[in-house]
């Protein structure tokens, strides 16, 4: 792994060079007033718990929880402030599902110390009981801001939104969960209702940016990175909501030669991101917040190199 | 180790009052790290967490259940894997069901590896391809359901089929659907080996929701362990039929 920077002023003036040849970033501002923030994500691990057995298939070798593990403590080591996310279809596709119905899922989850996960399609195969049964061994949040659990056992389990608070930057998450009507059996999903994911995504994003405060919004989406037809997909999401700066998406399992980014409503930009599948990537983002009293980002201002 | 990185320098501005500090985004950076044998795993915590749950299942996973002649990849359109998944559910389909089967079908998603590579196949690589707790149903349906089945799979851009069915996608449509050889007719009779997930309207499947399902009561992994099992004490080699099913 190459060396990562530390500090907005070294990789910016770098940048800055390139495009101009005027200040250095520090005559703006300190680094007192610049935040790392690294998020780590995952999505379709499905109980991918060993890696790819050594049998001559494409994949072979590939994954395994303990070098997830492994690769999660190394940025934690290295980045001051990471939290860590998945975008669900956490069980299904190998026997320990079959076996222990997704609790060494949920029990390495929790020792990788995860943040918060979305639930993906495929969360539902043991049926909304067998996901509740599993839930006990889960010691993070899950958020869903389109399915209404009322009247099942979830009721009340699976949060809308969560907000974490890391070194001064406020993080909002939000979920976006896919249309499981024909593609779960209703046997297993029951009475979930699903709600639309764009308005509601739109809704609890816009809630935590203007009466929250946060200043970062980012949606765990199972609603697959993209599609040919009309299906919603992360790209739909993107386009036709204001308040996201950033979707961790899943389903599709979308191996990315680099992010993908899209303007929303309002011209902003927010980023499209997926992780391929199964643990075999890792996705780090590193962000960097420039706190200051004016309304523009300074460092932006003077290190825009398009 | 591969690694892709790009820079971006985003401007969000967020306008806020001149009197509030603000948080801006300077710049954001992604990268996709691979899991592979770069990583140097210094602990042993992890394996000492999975180890109880592997060494449960290891033994049984392990069972060797024949050997693949080929390297069977995944498609929708006749590939090895599908075509050879599809004609061991038609012959475990008329083992279990008391009237002659003509077709089975699985659906494309339900397949969940790429790839089975030639050679000894394993009990854990049955439950990878198919972990589903999917069963094995048979209906019996008339010859416009046929039709409205092969349309489903020609708008999907194929589907695994057995022997026994076979059509022409043309503008996302079936054309020439046959079975076993002759021109399906509308009022005729039918049968089909195929997953309960289907048969309940899976994959855009509505229009066999309210068919009476004969169920085999047996998981769909569990029929084609069964299917192999039943080849080894034959004596009998697996073998993969490459015949073309759907023309497109």
């Amino acid at each position: 792994m190459s060396t990562r920077r530390k500090f907005i002023h070294q990789s910016i003036s770098g940048s800055f060079l390139m495009a101009t040849s005027s200040f250095p970033l520090t005559a703006f501002i300190g680094d007192d007033n610049i935040t790392p923030l690294t998020i780590l994500h995952t999505n379709d691990v499905h109980s991918r718990i060993d890696p790819f057995p050594m049998d001559g298939s494409r994949n072979q070798g590939l994954g395994g929880a303990e070098r997830r593990a492994q690769m999660i403590k190394d940025v934690r080591a290295k980045e001051k402030n990471v939290l860590l996310f998945d975008s669900g279809d956490i069980f299904q596709g190998t026997p320990y599902f079959n076996f222990f119905g997704g609790e060494i899922e949920m029990k390495l989850m929790t020792q990788m110390k995860y943040d918060c996960a979305t639930m993906g399609n495929h969360d539902f195969d043991g049926g909304i009981d067998g996901f509740n049964k599993q839930m006990v061994h889960a010691d993070f949040p899950f958020v869903v801001s389109n399915y209404d659990f009322r009247n099942t056992i979830l009721n009340g389990k699976i949060e809308k939104y969560k907000i974490f608070e890391v070194d001064e930057i406020k993080i909002g998450v939000i979920g976006a969960g896919i249309e499981l009507n024909s593609l779960v059996p209703e046997s297993l999903y029951k009475e979930t209702q699903y709600l639309d994911p764009i308005a509601n995504a739109q809704k609890y994003a816009a809630l935590l940016k203007n009466e929250m405060d946060c200043d970062y919004v980012v949606c765990l989406s199972h609603l697959g990175y993209k599609y040919n037809d009309n299906k919603v997909s992360d790209i739909h999401l993107a386009q036709n909501t204001e308040d996201i700066d950033l979707i961790l998406g899943g389903h599709t399992h979308t191996f990315m030669r680099k992010a993908d980014i899209r303007r929303n409503k309002k011209g902003n930009e927010v980023i499209v991101s997926q992780a391929g599948w199964a643990g075999i990537l890792l996705g780090q983002i590193n962000i960097h917040f420039e706190k200051n009293k004016k309304n523009v980002c300074l460092s932006c201002k003077n290190t825009l190199i398009k | 180790m591969f690694k892709y990185r790009i820079l971006l320098f985003l401007m969000i501005g967020l306008l806020s009052s001149c009197i509030s500090t603000k948080q801006h985004i300077a710049d954001t950076d992604i990268t996709y790290v691979r899991a592979n044998e770069d990583v140097n795993v210094g602990s042993k915590a992890i394996d000492d967490m999975i180890s109880p749950y592997r060494d449960q299942m290891e033994d049984e996973m392990n069972i060797e259940l024949g050997e693949m002649p080929v390297t069977l990849k995944k498609g929708k359109l006749n590939s090895s894997m599908g075509n050879w998944f599809c004609d061991a559910l038609l012959v475990m389909s008329n083992k279990y069901s008391d009237k002659p089967v003509d077709f089975a079908l699985q659906n494309y998603g339900g397949l969940r590896i790429p790839s089975i590579s030639k050679g000894i196949v394993t009990k854990r690589h049955i439950f990878e391809l198919m972990p589903f707790d999917n069963k094995l149903v048979v209906l019996e349906i008339d010859g416009k359901t046929v039709q409205m089945m092969a349309d489903n799979m020609a708008d999907h851009g194929g589907a695994p089929v057995s022997l026994g069915l076979s059509f022409t996608i043309e503008e996302d449509k079936a054309i020439d659907v046959m079975v076993n050889g002759k021109p399906i007719k509308s009022n005729s009779t039918y049968r089909v080996g195929l997953p309960d997930y289907v048969a309940n309207g899976g994959d855009d499947s509505w229009f066999l929701k309210e068919i009476p399902q004969f169920d085999t009561g047996v998981y769909i992994r569990e029929v084609m362990i069964e299917y192999l099992m039943d080849l080894k004490a034959a004596g009998k080699p697996i073998t993969v039929d490459k015949t073309k099913r759907i023309t497109s």
